[in-house]
């Protein structure tokens, strides 16, 4: 079933220079999808038109088959949750507690309930022991956190991540990527936009999505995109480092043809 | 940045904390008026020390049950005792009554009076300083937000979008700290480049600040924009219904405490209206 159906869209901040061309691709529910390509290529752009910070100027986008338009925009951004780049710069409430109760006032959650939702999403990403601390005394990886709990609490069928790791420290970038893969696996039906420029995780994601220069350039499954280096190469982007060994390995005429991962890989050339 | 003590909260489990906010609120309002009271009517000096005195003595058992520490009020002294000494001199030279010292024969200066005024503002003052660092340090500023968020429900009748405002105030609030660590941060990237912020004419030093501003201005848009977008991403509707995580609630303690500062509160203005005068009464009921 395709959760989010983007129909011919165009976009542009000012009128003879668009930032989004024409572009149309459907994600099914469930999937995990990386949105790569470098800066400036309408990334961010296409993820804020997807949940509605931008008014569409045309084409269209559906969500669970209803049209994003108008009023509907409200309720259909319940099922979309997005977190963005900087920390700080979407850490709302005072304290921890404040910040995830933040998206539940706004759905009209009742009082009595909403201790007991915080609670539950605070554990699901371990920040029970911060939940009175103030954001200046978190680190920009628990920040981070505390804005996945509070996506999570509103309980949305779409997450986006705007490039939610860039900001972080190596540790902080594990972290955050340990708990989107684990709120994947605790809900299967989930669906993940990941707006990355992290080659290894788009490699590992379940389809791969590359704008260049406000275009659809590639959109498919990453073993098939990534095998495909000539297009790669033309517009510059890296390989993942896995498909750069394997093909190495391969022009060496050592047999991995069918590795898929790092470990498949290591235990290949251990035989 | 971190010695600004004034408007700080201090956490801490006492009664006084636990108060209402509403409440504490409306009490500080109530010792703001009674400080402005006169006492003893134009003939006596005293009683409006003794009424002090008493107004004192309350406001140091709340902040003795807060545990506000009279050495916190100490560090705040320091900032206005500049201000109290300019101000002894300006009486020293506008009173023409009351005792007096001639100084070489020319200026004739009317220590009494000065120094009684003085001493009338700086206590004025001082009680001031202490009630608002009370309630500063008791209660949370964003409760503090609530509470004026609820004395302003009136004014939701001449279409005020009270809820917004609270809203505004406690984001104003929480990005204070984010701010200020930027401003550290630019002043340092800024000295960097060899911008002197301590040295230099007062040319100098406004294009120094200029330096720090005009970064620090275009940041905290950049900041507004992406947070607005956070929220709106968050299903924040403003002007549209919403719950409340924080409710205030009003307890027992409460009511008990605001009967006792209405009670004081009448004490106090009767003692002023009645032009009481605490030594003569004395004196009668001596005999």
């Amino acid at each position: 079933m395709n959760i989010l159906s983007v129909k011919d869209l165009s976009f542009g901040y000012e009128k003879d220079k668009k930032v989004l061309k024409n572009i149309s691709f459907d994600i099914e529910q469930g999937k995990y999808v990386s949105l790569i390509g470098h800066n400036g290529s309408g990334k961010s752009t296409l993820a804020k038109l997807i949940v509605g910070l931008l008014d569409l100027q045309s084409g269209s986008i559906e969500v669970f088959g209803e049209v994003m338009k108008g009023k509907n925009i409200y309720n259909l951004r319940q099922k979309i949750g997005i977190v963005f780049q900087n920390p700080d710069n979407q850490f709302i409430g005072a304290t921890v507690r404040d910040d995830i109760a933040f998206g539940l006032e706004n759905n009209c959650v009742p009082h009595n309930q909403m201790d007991e939702i915080i609670n539950e999403f605070a554990g699901k990403v371990n920040m029970m022991e911060f939940l009175d601390k103030e954001p200046t005394r978190l680190s920009g990886g628990q920040k981070q956190r505390v804005a996945i709990a509070g996506v999570l609490a509103m309980s949305p069928k779409i997450i986006i991540f705007d490039e939610a790791t860039a900001m972080l420290d190596p540790k902080g970038k594990k972290e955050i990527r340990e708990y989107i893969l684990k709120m994947k696996k605790e809900d299967e039906s989930l669906t993940i936009i990941s707006i990355t420029h992290d080659i290894e995780e788009a490699y590992n994601s379940d389809e791969v999505i590359i704008l260049n220069d406000g275009e659809l350039y590639l959109k498919g499954n990453p073993k098939e995109i990534f095998k495909n280096e000539t297009k790669l190469k033309e517009i510059e982007l890296d390989l993942p480092f896995l498909s750069k060994l394997k093909d190495s390995l391969i022009k060496r005429n050592i047999d991995v043809e069918n590795v898929k991962t790092m470990e498949e890989l290591v235990n290949a050339l251990c035989q | 940045m971190n010695n600004i003590s004034i408007g700080r909260y201090i956490p801490y489990n006492s009664k006084v904390h636990r108060l209402d906010p509403r409440l504490k609120l409306f009490v500080m309002v109530l010792f703001m008026v009674m400080i402005f009271l006169p006492f003893g009517g134009s003939g006596t000096n005293y009683m409006d020390f003794i009424a002090y005195g008493i107004i004192a003595i309350v406001i140091f058992i709340i902040m003795a049950i807060a545990h506000v520490k009279l050495s916190m009020l100490f560090k705040q002294l320091k900032s206005i005792w500049f201000l109290v000494i300019i101000l002894f001199v300006f009486n020293l030279l506008m009173k023409s009554d009351g005792k007096s010292y001639t100084l070489f024969n020319t200026v004739t200066l009317y220590y009494e009076k000065a120094l009684y005024d003085t001493a009338y503002i700086f206590i004025r003052l001082l009680l001031m300083i202490s009630l608002t660092m009370t309630l500063t340090a008791t209660t949370t500023p964003l409760d503090l937000t609530y509470a004026i968020e609820w004395y302003l429900i009136p004014f939701k009748l001449i279409k005020l979008p009270t809820h917004e405002i609270a809203m505004t105030i406690s984001i104003a609030l929480r990005f204070i700290p984010t701010l200020l660590d930027e401003t550290d941060r630019i002043m340092k990237a800024q000295a960097s480049r060899g911008v002197d912020f301590q040295n230099g004419k007062f040319k100098e030093k406004v294009r120094a600040i200029i330096s720090l501003i005009v970064p620090l201005l275009v940041s905290a848009f950049q900041r507004s924009e992406e947070l607005a977008n956070a929220m709106e991403a968050r299903g924040y509707n403003p002007g549209a219904k919403r719950t409340r995580y924080r409710l205030l609630k009003w307890k027992m303690l409460d009511t008990f405490a605001l009967i006792l500062s209405l009670a004081f509160f009448g004490l106090v203005l009767y003692m002023s209206i009645s032009n009481f005068d605490l030594v003569m009464q004395i004196k009668n009921i001596m005999g």
